[in-house]
């Protein structure tokens, strides 16, 4: 430990110690030195101005971080910003974690104050997504809201999220609404008035009824459910509790179609009973655990419901900081503050799920990924991959890469290697537990990354900012992260063994339900490549079409294809004519009302890709308006839309609507769709704006693909 | 090698970290700090802005505040007092 004497007046003596200290201090700074190297700058900087100038230059020449981070403070507090930001610029991308935040928030409040606002967001989306300290993203927050009355800030979806609380959670909403922002969701929250939750959800005017939420989250602590330490009756208060919160779930969904998100609760750490509270009958340990399993159960049966697993965040964060007494007996409030970026984070994992922002891909490197060392250097018996303890390691995480596949995700190898190394493990190695068929497309080439990226995702159609990025090499994370700002890129720590616990908690990966395509995705995936193979033999593409022996199933939507047709709504991009998002309450408010729905399933002879095609159409007047047109990317250039449009107009036509209205709604990513209507030989009747509008007369009739095989079908099981 | 405050130092530097505790609090970047500010002289100084006030310091000088203490530091000469009594600043 040195001591270093800062006091003022600030000596040419007391500058040249400073200087010596920065120059002989090689390692990383921590986030509180930074704290405390950002105020020591203040204060020489409102001391004496001309010090505080001469030692910027000074330190110029000094190549260690903490002379950066120092000078950049400097620069700041003597009203340099853009001299400040250039020197954050290159600092930004070395630190990690908590300091990876602190140097993110000054070279974006440092950017700001220049009035460079097009370089603003990403620095704090950054600094947003890497820290964990309330601090840090309350002045993230702060500087989002200034910046965001100067220009518009990229979001990927808006929604309204109402906090209806049972304790004092003031601090979550700023935290809350910057986590958000490093995610690319734009919230507007409410936070409604301590433990009034029930009344606001049933009262006619309330400050909820005013707010019109989209989502609300129902956040609960373990106090509300006024349990005695040992109860009695326990079966019955856990059927009491439940019931009362479902009942409030049922007005919520009636009341604001809003989806619910309800908190489960923390099993306190804390007990009179010692270990026999979870092994009484009515022990508290033992009541919290039968609620939070009934909870779930009842979720699953209601829809548009969710359960954070509050419990879990609370043990993950460490159950004794979760709980802070003296802020519970003076304010009421829980959890602790500095728990609450725990919360936030758990929360916005929640609405990505809700707003349909999954990441749908991991893309990995190979060496000191899957496996310990290089492959193409060590050899088979020279790479580390079972057999050890770091060799176990890579084993756990080929394991968890499994599991998340076999939810839905998909997996790709993004590799510098020669493809005949690259596959030799997977081939070869006894201990690999991800075989090649795990993987949708393995690159392995001496090609930079970020082309790499590129073509992953486009070989899958799917966006890059559903791209997560795993690489060990922070120099490959650094350079895609500024190529491609949409990849999710995780700091992986050095450590394999902490692989998958990076991975999971970054929340990025959340689903609100796992359908059998879900399941299936991989195979379906991996089937459309031997497709496109066939594609490239054939003579013509109706050839090809023929060859496939293709077979449609049109059929209304019903309860049990319902949850897959609102995931397909709430994230499919490209083929998507209008993008409306809907929660399952309004798509079945439009059937309600007499919607014309058609859910599309498609097979050939490789395989079944499933349900993957939705359509809505709304009577209006004479006529009908497609409200919703969407497939999914994976049954594209096989002429379904054909198939799809023929059947409607035929609906039309048999149920005497006279002409049938379409419009065509311009996204970032469904340019693919803009002259759909028109090669359907629709008639452009208006254009407002970019959003273009079609007719097709019902007279006309569309004929239905030859090579197609095509049967409608009523549903299975009316909702 | 580490880096840390000497005595000196920490008596400037509280005076200015404590202002930026009040300043973040209150959103307020001009705010000048004083010992007589209390909720009685600021309307904004709410049970809120109180919170936040006793976290902002709990984080920033790695203390932590009883309730008696919370309850009583209604001033900045009181939070000060506080504070010393802690060992901050001394």
């Amino acid at each position: 430990m040195t001591t270093v004497s800062f006091e003022p007046p600030y000596s040419a003596d007391r500058i040249a110690q400073l200087l010596d200290w920065s120059r002989s201090h090689q390692t990383p700074c921590p986030a509180a030195e930074l704290t405390h190297l950002e105020h020591l700058a203040g204060a020489i900087a409102a001391s004496d101005a001309g010090a505080a100038a001469d030692l910027a230059t000074k330190l110029e020449a000094v190549r260690t971080d903490c002379a950066g981070w120092l000078r950049a403070a400097l620069l700041e507090a003597s009203g340099c910003a853009s001299d400040a930001a250039a020197v954050l610029h290159l600092l930004r991308e070395k630190g990690a974690g908590e300091e990876r935040g602190s140097m993110m928030l000054a070279s974006a409040r440092n950017l700001f104050a220049a009035g460079r606002m097009d370089e603003v967001w990403y620095p704090l989306r950054e600094a947003c997504k890497a820290s964990a300290a309330p601090r840090t993203l309350r002045n993230a927050a702060r500087l989002l809201a200034q910046a965001r009355k100067q220009a518009e800030a990229p979001f990927r979806r808006r929604c309204r999220v109402a906090l209806l609380s049972s304790t004092t959670i003031d601090f979550l909403p700023p935290i809350l609404r910057a986590q958000c922002f490093g995610h690319g969701i734009d919230a507007e929250i409410y936070a409604g008035p301590f433990n009034q939750f029930e009344q606001e959800i049933l009262q006619a005017d309330s400050g909820l009824a005013r707010f019109l939420p989209d989502i609300i989250a129902i956040c609960t602590g373990w106090r509300w459910l006024g349990l005695r330490d040992e109860e009695g009756s326990p079966g019955e208060i856990v059927r009491e509790r439940v019931a009362r919160l479902e009942s409030l779930w049922r007005e919520a969904r009636a009341r604001f179609g809003a989806a619910v998100i309800q908190f489960n609760f923390e099993v306190p750490a804390f007990d009179a009973f010692g270990h026999l509270s979870a092994g009484l009958s009515g022990g508290r340990g033992r009541l919290l655990r039968a609620i939070n399993l009934a909870l779930w159960e009842a979720a699953a049966h209601t829809q548009g419901v969710i359960i954070l697993d509050v419990d879990q965040t609370a043990a993950r964060f460490g159950k004794d900081r979760w709980h802070d007494a003296v802020m519970w007996h003076t304010a009421k409030q829980y959890p602790s503050a500095e728990a609450m970026p725990a919360l936030g984070h758990q929360l916005t994992a929640m609405l990505r799920a809700i707003l349909g922002l999954t990441s749908k891909c991991v893309a990995l490197d190979l060496d000191g990924v899957l496996w310990g060392g290089v492959i193409g250097e060590d050899g088979l018996a020279g790479i580390k991959l079972g057999g050890g303890p770091a060799g176990e390691a890579y084993v756990d995480f080929q394991r968890y890469l499994k599991s998340l596949a076999g939810t839905g995700v998909l997996l790709a190898v993004c590799s510098k290697n020669n493809p005949e190394d690259a596959l030799l493990p997977f081939r070869q190695h006894p201990e690999m537990v991800l075989r090649e068929e795990d993987f949708t497309v393995m690159v392995a080439n001496w090609n930079a990354k970020d082309e790499n990226l590129r073509e992953i995702a486009a070989k899958l159609n799917i966006g890059l900012d559903a791209v997560v990025f795993v690489d060990d090499n922070p120099a490959e994370r650094s350079r895609v992260r500024q190529i491609l700002p949409e990849v999710e890129v995780p700091e992986m720590p050095a450590d394999p063994a902490l692989y998958v616990s990076t991975l999971s908690r970054l929340g990025v990966f959340e689903t609100l339900t796992i359908t059998q395509e879900d399941r299936l995705r991989t195979m379906s995936i991996r089937e459309n490549l031997e497709r496109k193979a066939l594609e490239a033999s054939a003579g013509s593409v109706d050839d090809y079409l023929a060859q496939l022996d293709i077979k449609v199933q049109l059929l209304p939507f019903d309860e049990a294809n319902l949850p897959r047709i609102v995931q397909l709504i709430n994230k499919t991009n490209q083929f998507n004519l209008t993008t409306r998002r809907r929660t399952d309450a309004e798509v079945r408010a439009l059937m309600t009302a007499g919607a014309y729905t058609q859910a599309m399933r498609v097979r050939d002879r490789f395989g079944d890709s499933g349900l993957t095609g939705v359509l809505i159409a709304i009577p209006e007047g004479e006529g009908l308006r497609i409200d919703t047109w969407l497939m999914s990317c994976r049954v594209l250039g096989r002429r379904l839309e054909e198939v799809v449009f023929a059947a409607l107009v035929r609906y039309a036509a048999e149920s005497r609507r006279k002409n049938i209205t379409a419009e065509y709604i311009p996204t970032s990513k469904n340019h693919l769709v803009a002259d759909l209507y028109a090669r359907l030989g629709c008639t452009q009747t208006n254009c407002d704006g970019d959003r273009r509008i079609f007719r097709w007369n019902t007279d006309h009739g569309f004929p239905f693909p030859p090579m197609i095989a095509c049967e409608e079908l009523p549903a299975a099981i009316e909702v | 090698m580490s880096f840390r405050f000497t005595v000196e130092d920490a008596v400037t530097l509280t005076e200015q970290r404590l202002q930026q505790i009040f300043r973040e609090a209150f959103e307020n970047d001009r705010l000048i700090l004083s010992d007589g500010l209390s909720p009685e002289t600021m309307p904004e100084w709410d049970s809120l802005a109180h919170v936040k006030l006793m976290m902002g310091c709990e984080e920033e000088f790695g203390v932590k505040f009883s309730i008696d203490e919370t309850v009583e530091s209604t001033s900045v000469g009181k939070i000060k007092a506080v504070l010393a009594a802690k060992g901050v600043g001394h």
